[in-house]
């Protein structure tokens, strides 16, 4: 067999590629998935489908995802409400191109809220939310001596700075922890 | 030919005959104007079902932008908490000035509904009344005229709050007034009317339609609205932890309970009892979590099942209210038509004029909103 040649995903779409090294993470995937199916129904004047894909994106959000792809979903909703056709369709195209070039910072810290609330409903790993403060000051400790390192060898271009991110995205998702703990 | 005294006596007593019976008629019609009180109660019962509807909306604007305000105040602590150097401004927060204008906006288009069906209740009032009376001239063409051409002054329509929509209504009733005061009886100035009254109908149903949309923006944004002041964590984590619960029983409604009971009596398999043992504190857990996130989950439920219905009843009244707009216009095209047929010998043709089909459909939208109040 040959190889493939199809297009797929932004590039045949023609949206913006994600950045060269960027791993979108499943979750803003799925986001994006959700808005395009949004624009679609939008173009079609499908009002059943734009509605269903509206209350997925309210539903989204109640996934364990980072608070980028939370907000990013409320965004979505409120501009695919929005009365005036073109200015929706402009918005909801901008977040889905966004989501297209979710980097490393975004998809770790998906992951490891994802992996927070797995252990709630996992009693094993977690009897209780305090697990999930356990889990992000561990992975804290562990980025901090990544860090240090790193910051020892030259050239390594921009990833000091995409764990800089994923610091900050961590300690984000630890004062979460304690405002579900409150 | 000559003619018999007697025969000429007899034709002549049978012309005055004819006569009578010619002014008896003529009275009779007079009389027996068609009773249009019906149409005019019926259309009193429309004015006050639209409005009604229009109110269901104004007071979900009323809601949303309070949810708006709880959620804004909610998220901006949970910010300030969060102790960024410059935090983004919650999204409930931007949103709330924006339903604030909205409803403005929305105001405005009701006022317009609201004043075209003050109108119409006014009309069809003049008209039972002139009716009632028996005033069919052309003095009663002129009274109607008056009530006509009050459609056409909606105080304050113009500049920007004017759309196509009522750009196109004022221009036909502008036209059906014309018509009408050309007109020199009751009959033909309600029959020349009929053009203001379909500009009327029909823009009224074309103002109402928007309302669908609306109403979806409104219910999208009480069900997100919940959904954060309950918390998205909270809400996301009662279904998981729902769904964990619910797998862990199962295991231990099977055959794994009673190999746990036999457990404490024998404790042969002591790996196994130690991780049915495990199994059971883990639902016991799961099920306290649960008991804590209920209330704030089932507030959120509640409200969000409550968000769906209304919205449902909306759809139902949008079609309804559609629909009794075109009856209105058809049952006013009967009322012009009774006028007609019921002049000179024809008044054993004059009916009341029951409105009974526009009875239905106001029925059934006051019935939707009585179902949401109960």
């Amino acid at each position: 067999m040959g190889t493939r040649t199809r297009k797929r995903g932004a590039a045949a779409s023609g949206r913006k590629a994600a950045p060269r090294g960027a791993r979108q993470s499943p979750e803003a995937a799925e986001l994006q998935r959700l808005i395009e199916s949004l624009i679609a129904a939008k173009q079609r004047g499908d009002v059943a489908a734009r509605n269903k894909a509206i209350e997925a994106l309210i539903d989204f959000r109640t996934r364990p995802v980072s608070a980028e792809l939370r907000r990013a979903a409320e965004e979505a909703r409120v501009a695919a409400d929005n009365e005036v056709m073109e200015d929706s369709l402009k918005a909801l195209s901008e977040i889905a191109a966004r989501m297209s070039a979710a980097g490393p910072a975004l998809d770790a810290a998906t992951a490891i809220a994802a992996s927070g609330a797995k252990g709630l409903i996992v009693p094993k790993l977690a009897s209780s939310a305090a697990s999930i403060l356990q889990l992000v000051e561990e992975l804290q400790r562990s980025i901090e001596a990544a860090k240090a390192q790193v910051g020892s060898v030259k050239d390594l271009g921009d990833v000091p700075k995409v764990l800089s991110e994923l610091k900050a995205s961590v300690e984000k998702l630890k004062a979460r922890a304690k405002a579900l703990q409150a | 030919m000559g003619v018999h005294p007697g025969q000429a006596r007899r034709r002549q007593l049978c012309a005055s005959g004819i006569a009578a019976l010619a002014i008896a008629i003529a009275l009779l019609a007079g009389c027996a104007t068609p009773d249009l009180r019906p149409f005019a109660e019926q259309t009193a019962r429309l004015a006050e079902a639209v409005a009604g509807e229009q109110r269901q909306i104004a007071l979900k604007y009323v809601r949303v932008i309070d949810l708006n305000d709880e959620a804004c105040e909610k998220e901006k602590r949970a910010a300030a908490r969060l102790a960024e150097p410059k935090p983004e401004t919650p999204i409930s927060c931007t949103q709330k000035e924006k339903r604030e204008k909205n409803a403005a906006s929305y105001a405005e288009s009701r006022r317009i509904i609201d004043g075209l069906l003050e109108k119409s209740v006014d009309y069809a009032a003049t008209l039972a009344q002139l009716a009632q009376a028996g005033e069919t001239g052309g003095e009663a063409a002129q009274s109607l005229l008056a009530s006509v051409r009050q459609f056409g002054n909606l105080v304050g329509v113009g500049g920007p709050v004017i759309t196509t929509t009522v750009a196109t209504a004022l221009e036909k009733i502008s036209t059906a007034v014309t018509r009408v005061q050309a007109q020199n009886s009751l009959a033909e100035a309600t029959a020349a009317a009929q053009g203001a009254i379909d500009a009327v109908a029909d823009g009224i149903r074309d103002m109402h339609a928007p309302i669908g949309g609306i109403a979806d923006t409104l219910q999208h944004d009480e069900k997100s609205l919940l959904q954060t002041l309950a918390g998205d964590d909270l809400v996301g984590l009662f279904r998981d932890a729902t769904l964990g619960r619910e797998a862990v029983s199962r295991r231990l409604n099977g055959p794994e309970m009673t190999e746990l009971l036999k457990c404490g009596a024998t404790g042969s398999d002591k790996g196994k009892c130690a991780q049915l043992q495990n199994s059971l504190r883990n639902a016991e857990e799961l099920g306290r979590l649960l008991d804590q996130l209920r209330p704030e989950y089932e507030a959120f439920v509640t409200g969000s099942a409550a968000a769906k219905r209304w919205r449902a009843d909306r759809d139902e009244n949008l079609a309804a209210i559609a629909k009794a707009t075109q009856v209105w216009k058809a049952e006013h095209a009967r009322v012009a038509g009774a006028l007609k047929r019921c002049g000179g010998l024809n008044a054993v043709r004059c009916v009341q004029v029951d409105a009974a089909s526009l009875k239905v459909v106001v029925d059934q939208i006051n019935e939707i909103r009585s179902q949401k109040d109960r």
